[in-house]
Parts: C-alpha cells; sequence; structure tokens
C-alpha cells in the first residue's frame, strides 16, 4: 500500500544522499527525522494537539507532517478524536480525567500536578463564549469593571456559583512585564484544581492550563507576543463540577 | 498552474494540506491558514524552480521555517487590524468551537463519536489521557497502575476502531496488526 511506503523514505533512499549538497536536506539527515512509528510511539500528535511539545519536538513533528500524508491522516483522526471526547464530556457522562483516576493520588502528584488543555471550545456553550467575548469587549473598551461573576464562568462550569465565594485574586503577571514567566494567584478556600485562562486582545482562547498549584508557569509552546494586550482568568474548581472565577487582569509585554 | 508539472501536484497537495494544518493551529482562522499554506508554496516552489533546494520531504524542515515567517507576517498584520470591532464581530460569530474541526467532516466526526460511545469506559479513560492530558502511555500505565504493554495495547486497538470508524472502514480494512 502506497500510504506506507511514504512514511518512511519515499522511492529511492539514496535520494536523500543525493540532496545532500542542499544545506536543509542536510539538516534533515542530521537531524534524524522522525519516522511515523516513533511520532506513535511518543504520543507527539496528541500531545502536539494538546500544546504540551516543546518548541523542538514540535518543528520535528511538524516538518514529518507538511510531507507525510499518514501522518496528516493521523491528526485529523486525532482532531476527530478530541472532538469526540470533548462532546462525550460536556454530555457529562464521563467524569473529568482526575476524578476518574485515582483520586486520592491526585492531591501530592507534582509531576502532573499541571495539565495544558487544549484549546478545548467544544466544551464552552455557545452563550458562554459570546459572553465571555462580549464582556472583554466590554473590558478592552474600558466600558466596565468585571465583577468575578459577569465572566469567566469557566467552560466547564454548571452549576451556579455563588459571589461570596470568588475569593481568588490574581497576582502575577500584572500590567507591563517584560516576560510571562509563570501565573500566580491566591488560593481559593477549598480549591482543588485551578483553570488558568488567557485571552488575546481579540478575545480568542490562547492558553488554558489546569493545575493543582496556585502557580504555572506558561509551556514554551505558548508565545506572548509583545505590545498586545492580554486578559487572564483563574477558575478555581470548588466542589463537584463547581467552579468559582476570578476577575479578569491584564498584563502586556513590553515591547523591545 | 501548469508551472509546476515538474513537481508532483499530489506531493503539492498534501504539503497544502500539512501547512494549512500548521497555520490553523497557530492562527485558528481558516482563512488566514489558507493564505499561509498558498504564500509558503509560492515561496517554496520558486526556491525549487531557482535550483536552491530540491523538492522532497527532506524540504520539511525548510519549508516549516518558511511558514513560520509567513504565520509570523500574517500575526502581526492582523494584530495590527484587531479592534474593538474585530472582537465584537467575532463575540457575534456563529464560528466553529475548535478551529481545526473546519478540517473534519461532520460524518466522520458523527462515525467517530459513535465508534467512541461504544468503546468501553476504562478505554475512553485512556484516550482522554492521551489526547487532552498529553499523557505517553507510560505515564498512563503509571497513573493507573497498570503494565505499559496493556496500556499501549489498548489505546492501539481503540484508537484502530475510531480509525477506521472515521475511515468510514465498518467491519474489514486496516488489518489491525
Ligand atoms: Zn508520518
Amino acid at each position: 500500500m502506497e500510504m506506507l511506503e511514504q512514511v518512511t523514505i519515499r522511492g529511492d533512499p539514496r535520494d536523500i544522499y543525493r540532496n545532500l549538497e542542499d544545506p536543509a536536506c542536510l539538516e534533515w539527515v542530521l537531524n534524524q527525522p522522525l519516522t511515523c512509528e516513533e511520532i506513535t510511539n511518543r504520543a507527539l500528535i496528541e500531545r502536539y494537539l494538546a500544546g504540551l511539545l516543546g518548541e523542538t519536538e514540535a518543528e520535528a513533528l511538524e516538518s514529518h507532517y507538511l510531507f507525510c500524508g499518514r501522518c496528516q491522516d493521523e491528526l485529523r483522526l486525532a482532531i476527530a478524536v478530541r472532538g469526540a471526547l470533548a462532546e462525550v464530556e460536556a454530555v457529562g457522562s464521563q467524569p473529568p480525567p482526575l476524578e476518574g483516576v485515582n483520586a486520592a493520588d491526585e492531591r501530592h502528584a507534582p509531576a502532573e500536578s499541571v495539565r495544558v488543555l487544549p484549546i478545548r471550545r467544544q466544551r464552552v456553550s455557545r452563550r458562554a463564549v459570546v459572553t465571555a467575548a462580549a464582556a472583554l469587549a466590554a473590558v478592552l473598551a474600558g466600558l466596565i469593571v468585571l465583577r468575578p461573576s459577569d465572566v469567566g464562568r469557566a467552560p466547564v462550569h454548571r452549576a451556579e456559583t455563588p459571589a461570596a465565594e470568588a475569593e481568588l485574586t490574581l497576582q502575577l503577571p500584572a500590567g507591563e512585564v517584560a516576560t510571562v514567566e509563570e501565573f500566580r494567584w491566591s488560593p481559593a478556600p477549598g480549591a482543588n484544581l485551578y483553570k488558568v485562562t488567557v485571552y488575546d486582545e481579540a478575545g480568542a482562547v490562547v492558553l488554558e492550563v489546569e493545575t493543582l498549584e496556585t502557580h504555572v508557569a506558561p509551556p514554551d509552546t505558548t508565545v506572548f507576543a509583545p505590545g498586545i494586550r492580554f486578559l487572564w482568568q483563574v477558575a478555581a474548581r470548588v466542589g463537584w463540577d463547581r467552579w468559582v472565577s476570578s476577575e479578569l487582569a491584564q498584563f502586556r509585554i513590553s515591547e523591545p | 498552474m501548469g508551472s509546476t508539472s515538474d513537481l508532483e501536484s499530489e506531493e503539492l497537495e498534501r504539503l497544502r494540506a500539512g501547512l494549512q494544518m500548521m497555520a490553523l493551529r497557530a492562527l485558528g482562522d481558516p482563512e488566514a491558514a489558507e493564505e499561509v499554506a498558498q504564500e509558503t508554496l509560492t515561496r517554496v516552489v520558486r526556491a525549487v524552480r531557482a535550483g536552491r533546494v530540491k523538492w522532497g520531504e527532506c524540504l520539511g524542515g525548510f519549508v516549516r521555517g518558511i511558514a513560520r515567517h509567513v504565520i509570523a507576517d500574517v500575526f502581526r498584520a492582523r494584530k495590527r487590524s484587531t479592534g474593538l470591532e474585530a472582537v465584537a464581530e467575532r463575540a457575534n460569530a456563529a464560528q466553529p468551537d475548535d478551529p481545526l474541526t473546519i478540517l473534519i467532516l461532520a460524518e466522520e466526526q458523527q462515525r467517530v463519536g459513535r465508534a467512541l460511545s461504544q468503546l468501553a469506559e476504562g478505554d475512553r479513560e485512556i484516550l482522554h489521557l492521551s489526547f487532552f492530558a498529553g499523557l505517553t502511555p507510560a505515564e498512563i500505565a503509571e497513573r493507573l497502575d497498570e503494565p505499559v504493554s496493556r496500556i499501549r495495547k489498548r489505546k492501539s486497538r481503540a484508537l484502530e476502531r475510531l480509525r477506521r470508524a472515521f475511515h468510514g472502514d465498518a467491519g474489514a480494512g486496516h488489518d489491525p496488526g
């Protein structure tokens, strides 16, 4: 089947060496490019779509799938699987992963205490998206000062949240900053999970991360471009399917 | 058109599809992604024609580098043109939830959804940990306290079912190996 041929080296392997006068090709050979099998074994596509690949791995994967039909198919499959999983979850027939697995062991699991979520808009109701975006627009226009209950019903949020519980205060980053090394906030009483969401000026979600801590470093795959205003918010899960949200805070990376 | 006769159009189309995925993931906007794919392809073909590089998959890194530049250009241009109107417009636009889902046909999505609902809960859990938490089979194994080989097998079996559903292949077809 031709699909399987193109996964390794299409045609005569000596073609590679014939092309070695090309710097790009030489580099490709020296860098020991990925094979499809390796991509599968290292769950690179899954991690790529989950926003968890570092720059080096992302570069290797992208350089590979640009020319690999099989991996492009696998990417599309992965996108469909993520969509289907999100749908199942939205219906609520499946517990969130942190409860599903060894919930008791979750409390102190430093290595796995941070999860970068895919930008999973499937879980957000259309209404919630519109509300959040409209609120963002108003904030950007300087029209309103947000109260915790105004926006940021976290996407997974379904229950009503008593405003009194919204004690979350965002600490860093704030205002004009040189870099974003981490996001930091005050602990919310009884919170067992936090979700950080960062929006760009257009109201698009640029980062969604879950963590058990009250601080989290953005993955290096997330680039905060200088000069752009970002808004961020933390939601804390304080019970089964109950979330409280912080206010939105702004930051901006100073231009060099 | 026609000017790429020495390059196989099938290969070019594959590359275009790959570029669209890459740009869509970076920019979240199908129109911009198409623009990036087209511009990148143009530059690549120009480089091949000029004899600066030779066509083939070892161009992956080269093409990706060009695409990154083009994406950065588009990003900057969009930043300039992003105003409050755009925000408001976006708030009202009925855009698809995950921008990448635009690459998936409705029936493909439905078939995968149906197949997923037929999987055992534990298998769905493994897929969830893979696709959303981004855990490798080894990490999942540790977490679920099961042998890696077992997790790997369950995952690949579950994925194989979804893959068949995705390709509209109900029964035979891919050898599950
Ligand atoms: Zn491949």
